[in-house]
């Protein structure tokens, strides 16, 4: 029996060391800055938009964000930085649904930052999904104000090995926080990358009404984008929608929902441009840019030049779209869609295709 | 909740352990009863909170029967209607949509699912009850109070994956007043036998899981390595997983001082499939041969006969499982091959014994393929190409299911992920580790009859536990969870 004690005692006494060395030093490094912001001289490494993306929106200093999907993380914050003259932290989410922008953004207000610029790449298309749908599963525990259901965050292996241990072996692997998540491509540039993996979509039974995805995207709007902007009157926002390549427009040319596409384009228009604290900037029918695939890593993602190009034009107006123009706007893009030479695209290149 | 969480570990056990001595240490006993009970409820109510009704109404119900049997009333009839009703519920959850679906196959007229929610562990708690009312109209479960009952049934360690504990084997202790203080011996073995179970689950069985997970999606395109590799990881998998359950519920009974039966006896060393049920789920097996193999016969009623009560126990054991096709020819074969191993008992024991032992564990594994399988299609199919897709090589991706952080660090540091072999260095550790703790080690049953509390032993628990609860982050659920 008093063996026994002597056992427990010691087991439990390591038990307890342990837990407690470990919570100590995730709490004291924080690598996905929950409690405070980063400490000057760690390496961290910041590649985990669900999980980090809160703590910096806490944490970090900042009084501009850019907000979006995959379309935003192309960015450099520095150019925004020199360009609105303001101190700018990228939030973006792959593939973020509204739900996904409103999250974040009650990090944001929660945190007290406030804001000088918001900078925000609108999807079309995943402003249609439910208002409570979130791309991915968020860890909730770090997304609240409970420090007790922290614990899977102070005693994780991945936190441990991934953020803590392996920056400190490879100091390389550090993420220069300007350029965070700017990790695409894989494959570089060139349209001979993207007809290597375009797919081109099935032409459906029926063609999609004008308006199917109107009431969603109102529902949307209402839920979680427009109370951002009614929250922030002194915020400027500078929302645009991006320029994904031609072959984003040849998929509703052949699932026949470019009418209805420009239908959706227009709602969101309308929408923001309800705003004096938006600017509106659409870039989705800028031909010259988004009929050379070159630009482009695959079906609608960009290159850096483009990124940087996109800053260039919201700092200096180019591509804006006002109230009066936007008709005008919607006129040429649905002109584009339905007219435009889509057997051109393929010219040389059908050794490459999987199916037109 | 489950074992492998947070709040589990850190804080539900360690409040209902120190709650239940503490009322036992006032002497209210019956409040540390009730103490238990409350906790258990809790605990299976984490999971979803309707549980607790049907639980609760399972639990009154099966008491109500009781207590009318004990006044002396219809005994027989009270019998059969506790069987019927706990079969009838068992049967409306798990079952009701699969006869639907196999009716309405044949008969295309469009009968409506049910869809409902099947509360977890509902297999193992119905097993429990029905051999309670069982034994009750035996007159073999006497004077037990309500609360006594409810915690048999509810006792959390054993409530959502077993094992399948009887009446008088754990109700005497919970009214044994020297099991009422606090052990450090149990409390000592009970931790190791836990914390044991839990890195079985955690740092084995979910490791395999990846891969056979991954292995089970792709196997249409694999070769006979690849497959071959993935049905010896489920066999790894299925082992690991639930043996770890069955001892961390061990361990976590031994914590109040109640010893539950044991599970598992080294399975995998069995040298002929009847020995290996005799090692494997013992405690079904246990229930399977009392209500059901004796009450039809047994061997008593002629070789035709064991063999048929022989082939309808493992036709249950099967159907048991799960409400699926699979399943049934899963445990139709095992059946089978109980027959076939009875018939010819001589010739097969004048076998050497290395290949009996080869024989049993290859068709265990290729019987389990069914089990693991989505389809009876798609188990065919992952059979026939075992057999005829050509040797082949192991994917890579499979073989990188293994590559867990910690380890993959240290291949990093002495530079062996640059090998041509690298991605697979892991993977053949893991499963050479497997091999040794499945055939090359004491099982957990027989060292805790010689568990020695010395300072390694602690260091070496502590150490698990730690690498156990760091590795939580993972996402992981007991395979056994939902039979």
């Amino acid at each position: 029996m008093k063996q026994n004690w002597k056992w427990l005692k010691i087991f439990i006494g390591i038990v307890l060391a342990g837990l407690i060395a470990c919570i100590s030093v995730v709490v004291y490094i924080d690598p996905f800055f929950q409690y405070h912001a980063p400490l000057s001289g760690f390496p961290y490494v910041v590649d985990n938009q669900l999980s980090q993306n809160p703590g910096m929106a806490r944490n970090m200093d900042y009084d501009s964000v850019i907000l979006g999907s995959s379309m935003t993380i192309n960015f450099n914050t520095g150019w925004f930085n020199q360009a609105f003259d303001c101190n700018t932290i990228k939030l973006s989410y792959n593939g973020a649904y509204p739900k996904d922008i409103s999250n974040i953004m009650e990090q944001v207000d929660g945190s007290g930052h406030t804001l000088k610029n918001v900078f925000w790449g609108i999807d079309e298309a995943s402003y249609s999904g439910g208002i409570n749908e979130t791309k991915y599963p968020i860890p909730e525990y770090l997304y609240d104000t409970n420090p007790l259901n922290d614990v899977g965050y102070w005693i994780n292996k991945d936190v441990l090995l991934d953020y803590i241990l392996k920056p400190l072996v490879d100091p390389a692997s550090k993420t220069d926080l300007a350029e965070v998540y700017a990790n695409w491509p894989y494959f570089g540039y060139s349209k001979w990358v993207v007809m290597q993996t375009y797919q081109s979509p099935d032409k459906p039974e029926e063609s999609m009404d004008f308006d199917a995805y109107l009431e969603d995207i109102t529902e949307n709007m209402d839920a979680n984008i427009c109370p951002v902007i009614e929250k922030h009157p002194d915020t400027e926002f500078y929302i645009f929608f991006p320029p994904y390549s031609i072959l984003y427009w040849y998929n509703y040319y052949k699932t026949e929902q470019i009418s209805a596409t420009i239908s959706k384009y227009e709602l969101l228009m309308e929408r923001f441009l309800a705003y004096d604290n938006v600017h509106l900037f659409c870039f989705t029918d800028q031909e010259d840019i988004i009929t050379n695939l070159e630009n482009y890593t695959d079906y609608e993602h960009y290159s850096r030049d483009i990124s940087l190009w996109i800053t260039d034009a919201m700092e200096t107006g180019n591509c804006e779209v006002t109230k009066e123009n936007y008709k005008e706007i919607l006129q040429h893009m649905e002109n584009l869609a339905f007219t435009y030479d889509y057997d051109s695209i393929w010219e040389g290149w059908e050794d490459y295709l999987y199916e037109k | 909740m489950s074992f492998n969480s947070y709040i589990f570990i850190l804080f539900f056990l360690p409040v209902t352990v120190l709650g239940y001595f503490v009322w036992n240490h006032w002497q209210k006993y019956e409040l540390a009863k009730g103490w238990l009970l409350a906790m258990s409820l809790w605990f299976y109510a984490y999971f979803h909170i309707s549980y607790l009704l049907i639980i609760l109404c399972s639990i009154c119900g099966n008491y109500l029967l009781y207590y009318l049997m004990e006044k002396g009333r219809k005994r027989k009839l009270l019998m059969i209607l506790g069987v019927l009703g706990n079969l009838g519920i068992l049967f409306y959850f798990k079952y009701f949509d699969f006869f639907v679906e196999n009716i309405d196959q044949v008969l295309h007229i469009g009968i409506p699912l049910l869809n409902v929610l099947m509360p977890l562990g509902i297999s193992f708690f119905t097993f429990q009850q029905v051999g309670f009312v069982v034994d009750a109209y035996k007159g073999e479960a006497k004077g037990y109070s309500f609360l006594d009952y409810a915690v048999f049934v509810s006792f959390f360690p054993q409530l959502v994956a077993g094992p399948i504990v009887t009446h008088e084997e754990f109700i005497p202790q919970l009214q044994d007043q020297t099991k009422k203080k606090s052990n450090a011996d149990n409390v000592a073995l009970g931790c190791m036998v836990f914390i044991l179970g839990l890195s079985k689950k955690i740092l084995i069985a979910d490791i395999f899981g990846l891969a056979v997970d991954w292995g089970y999606e792709n196997y249409a395109s694999m070769q006979s390595l690849g497959l071959l590799l993935t049905s010896l990881a489920y066999t790894v998998q299925l082992y690991f997983d639930f043996s770890g359950y069955s001892d961390m519920a061990r361990g976590l009974g031994l914590l109040f001082n109640f010893d539950l039966p044991m599970n598992f006896n080294s399975p995998y060393k069995a040298c002929s499939i009847t020995d290996f049920w005799k090692r494997w789920h013992m405690t079904l097996t246990r229930f399977l041969t009392r209500y059901v193999y004796i009450p039809c016969g047994g061997s008593r009623k002629g070789s035709f006969r064991t063999c048929c009560n022989l082939i309808l126990v493992f036709l249950i054991s099967g159907f048991w499982h799960g409400a699926n096709w699979t399943y049934i020819i899963w445990g139709l074969l095992n059946g089978v091959a109980c027959v076939v191993i009875r018939l010819v008992q001589k010739p097969h024991d004048r076998i050497p014994k290395p290949v009996r032992w080869l024989a049993t564990y290859a068709f265990f594994d290729l019987s389990v393929i069914y089990f693991r399988s989505e389809s009876v299609a798609a188990a065919n199919l992952f059979i026939k190409r075992l057999f005829t897709a050509g040797w082949g090589q192991v994917p890579v991706t499979f073989a990188e299911k293994f590559q867990t952080g910690e380890f993959w660090y240290a291949l990093k540091i002495f530079h062996l992920t640059n090998l041509a072999i690298g991605p697979y260095l892991l993977m053949i550790a893991y499963f050479l580790v497997a091999a040794f703790l499945l055939f090359g080690c004491r099982n957990l049953g027989e060292r805790m009859k010689t568990f020695r509390p010395t300072v390694i032993s602690a260091v070496v628990a502590a150490g698990l536990l730690l690498w156990c609860l760091i590795s939580f982050s993972e996402v992981s659920t007991f395979l056994y969870f939902n039979f």
